[in-house]
């Protein structure tokens, strides 16, 4: 069948296509000729919510489940229609005060706090690096399927021989080689990476046709179509049940996984990314609320058939259900085919890599590493295993309330994630350890110290939910219980309701962000300050720009006013973050805001 | 009452519309062992329903972009970016 040379030969030529792409559109990007400035590409590029997990792993849970995997995405159809008006708000909040993350976002809101841009940082890492490590898995895995003759015995993926972990090792340095030409080119994050949203929405058009391909050839090849391939389907008696949805298990699942996908298409960093960071214009969320989701719909219309066809062709589960897409046009002796389809599992799964790449390094490099260089010292993030993401779906309630509800305070926020953290390690994470035998069992069989009330995945005796839908209504509702309680019995600091009023008015103001600045600096010292982030060519630039606004030259040895302060603000933020930034301003100062805000608190007294 | 408010309506209509018929119990209804044109019930009523509500959210996106479109509408001069309408 395909041999190894060919399989990396096509795989090569993929990726320096990819490479050629990114290329072309960061130097169209450079000469003012966007490629990216169209609303096709901007839904296109959402797409990258569909990784290897779509392209392989629906069929496989379809097969397993019937049709328990749609919720995935019929929840974010459902948050686009939504999208123009609370997903645009995001944006314009986004542009105005130059945010560059999530955790950057939420920060930025809950008074620029350092604390909480951390704490989304650690948890968006701790949450996303298993997934970028599955996706690796995933290309090595479909490797060995296609390399596997013959194709009527295929074993089920294998540990994996030395060849293919050097595979991972080379795809995950070509990705991070990608990541470094086409995201961290940048000095100021807040530019928009043109080049990798340009290859990332020709991954979403390669993924998709792979798919369909693939689709159309098991649903019209190999059978006669849809009335056919579910006749046979139920006529082979037990795979009649799949038709169905069976038990409260499975509604309870459907219920909790259409939640945290509704979350998901915004608060995962890689959609964040996509949909804000990178967000060309937003009037282009215009087209994308039916678009996107038209997407979704066809990369799913064959998932039910292909699995069903696998399920006849593969009896007694011979074959592992995450493969069909490739094992099928094998068995057929398609390999053409299954080489395409191969491709396209690849562009789903290095797509992913790459933005979600980008995002976390962003993330953390802004709202982790640069405020505790700035201020605190000695922190070291512990790598963990076997985690679900889940965990960031506790973004989207302090996403919401910060831009609906300006009572929201950031020790509410900070409470929020916090305890919803601790919930969702002791729902979900511990009994995890406990099930890998890590720890003793008797966690989950008879709880802590043989308290019932408190077993992991039945907290105070809540059963008949499976524990992903158990970990996610506990997590939201202590995460949704602690941000209102906490913030109904908490005040804000000057600078938090300053940002509180910016946020959820923006559609009112009509000045860019920005807050009276007390304290005195010559105008020289501030430019000193951001040309050491941003370099002397931009910084000079940023305050050519405003003396031609202002229509007068500027004496560059007074004391700047805090329209200028509030200008260099911004420009710093788009290049190290909301938090860091203040920071940074504060520093040169003379007074810093904290100041102000004790002053306050001193007169209340 | 401008169009924009409307269109954000129809968007908010359009979004409980498909709460309903994607969540049980309404679901349920569908979750019937027999085949429709020989399309098991439960699959064919999702996916026809999400193609429809897709087409109603192209509609109702087709009517705010001639709505942007129209000029001296105090709705249009509101959806301008930020920016622009700053500098102006």
């Amino acid at each position: 069948m395909l041999s190894l040379p060919v399989i990396a030969f096509v795989s090569l030529a993929y990726l320096g296509i990819l490479f050629a792409i990114a290329h072309f559109g960061d130097r169209r990007a450079d000469a003012g000729r966007s490629i990216i400035a169209s609303p096709t590409v901007f839904a296109l590029s959402i797409a990258v919510y569909c990784t290897s997990w779509t392209f392989y792993g629906s069929v496989g849970r379809a097969a397993s489940s019937g049709v328990g995997f749609l919720p995935i995405y019929l929840g974010p159809t459902l948050t686009f229609f939504l999208g123009w008006i609370v997903i645009r708000k995001i944006i314009r909040i986004s542009k105005a005060n130059r945010v560059t993350s999530i955790a950057d976002f939420i920060a930025s809101r809950y008074g620029k706090s350092f604390e909480l841009g951390i704490l989304v940082s650690v948890i968006a890492v701790v949450g996303i690096l298993p997934y970028i490590s599955l996706q690796l898995k995933a290309i090595s895995a479909s490797l060995s399927i296609l390399l596997a003759e013959p194709a009527a015995s295929l074993p089920r993926p294998a540990g994996g021989g030395s060849v293919f972990q050097d595979i991972e090792l080379y795809v995950a340095l070509a990705m991070a080689a990608f990541a470094i030409l086409f995201g961290a080119r940048h000095i100021d994050a807040s530019e928009r990476h043109e080049g990798m949203v340009a290859a990332i929405a020709f991954e979403s058009i390669v993924k998709l046709l792979a798919f369909l391909l693939v689709g159309v050839f098991v649903t019209w090849g190999l059978y006669d179509g849809f009335g056919d391939l579910f006749g046979k389907a139920e006529a082979a008696g037990s795979l009649a049940q799949l038709f169905v949805m069976e038990g409260i298990g499975a509604q309870t699942s459907w219920l909790a996984l259409t939640g945290l996908a509704m979350a998901a298409i915004v608060v995962l960093p890689r959609q964040f990314q996509m949909l804000v960071v990178e967000n060309v214009d937003e009037r282009h969320l215009r087209k994308a609320i039916w678009l996107f989701p038209l997407y979704l719909l066809l990369i799913n219309i064959f998932v039910l058939p292909i699995a069903f066809a696998g399920l006849l062709r593969f009896e007694g589960g011979a074959v592992d259900a995450d493969t069909f897409v490739l094992t099928l046009p094998m068995q057929a002796d398609a390999p053409l085919i299954a080489l395409l389809a191969f491709i396209g599992g690849l562009s789903a799964a290095t797509g992913m890599i790459i933005v979600e790449t980008v995002a976390l390094a962003t993330m953390v490099s802004n709202d982790l590493v640069m405020p505790l260089l700035l201020r605190v010292g000695g922190w070291r993030l512990s790598e963990r295993k076997d985690l679900t993401g889940m965990v960031l779906l506790q973004f989207a309630p302090v996403i919401l309330a910060g831009i609906y509800w300006k009572g929201a305070t950031k020790a509410g926020a900070l409470a929020a994630l916090s305890a919803g953290f601790a919930v969702w390690f002791y729902t979900l994470l511990l009994p995890s350890f406990a099930r890998s035998g890590w720890i003793s069992s008797n966690l989950i069989e008879q709880g802590p110290w043989g308290l019932g009330l408190f077993k992991p995945y039945a907290l105070f005796g809540l059963t008949g939910l499976d524990p992903i839908a158990h970990a996610t209504l506990w997590t939201f509702l202590v995460n949704v219980g602690f941000l209102v309680g906490v913030s109904l019995f908490t005040s804000q600091s000057i600078i938090e309701q300053t940002q509180a009023v910016q946020f959820v008015e923006i559609y009112k103001s009509t000045t860019p962000a920005g807050r009276v600045w007390r304290g005195r600096v010559a105008k020289a010292e501030l430019l000193a300050l951001l040309a050491r982030f941003v370099g002397d060519a931009r910084a000079e630039a940023a305050f050519t720009r405003y003396e031609q606004e202002l229509g007068r030259k500027l004496d560059r040895t007074a004391t700047a006013d805090s329209a200028l302060v509030a200008l260099v603000e911004r420009q710093l933020a788009g290049a190290i973050g909301a938090a860091s930034a203040r920071i940074m301003v504060a520093s040169v100062l003379r007074e810093e805001m904290q100041d102000i805000d004790e002053m306050r608190r001193r007169m209340q007294d | 009452m401008t169009g924009r408010d409307r269109s954000n309506e129809r968007l908010v209509a359009l979004f409980l519309l498909g709460l309903l018929l994607f969540l049980p119990p309404l679901l349920l209804v569908f979750n019937r062992p027999d085949r429709v044109i020989g399309i098991p019930a439960l699959y064919l009523y999702i996916f026809v329903v999400w193609a429809g509500l897709i087409a109603l959210s192209a509609l109702i996106s087709a009517r705010i972009g001639r709505e942007a479109e129209a000029p001296a509408d105090t709705a249009a001069v509101a959806d301008k970016p930020l920016e622009e309408t700053s500098r102006a």
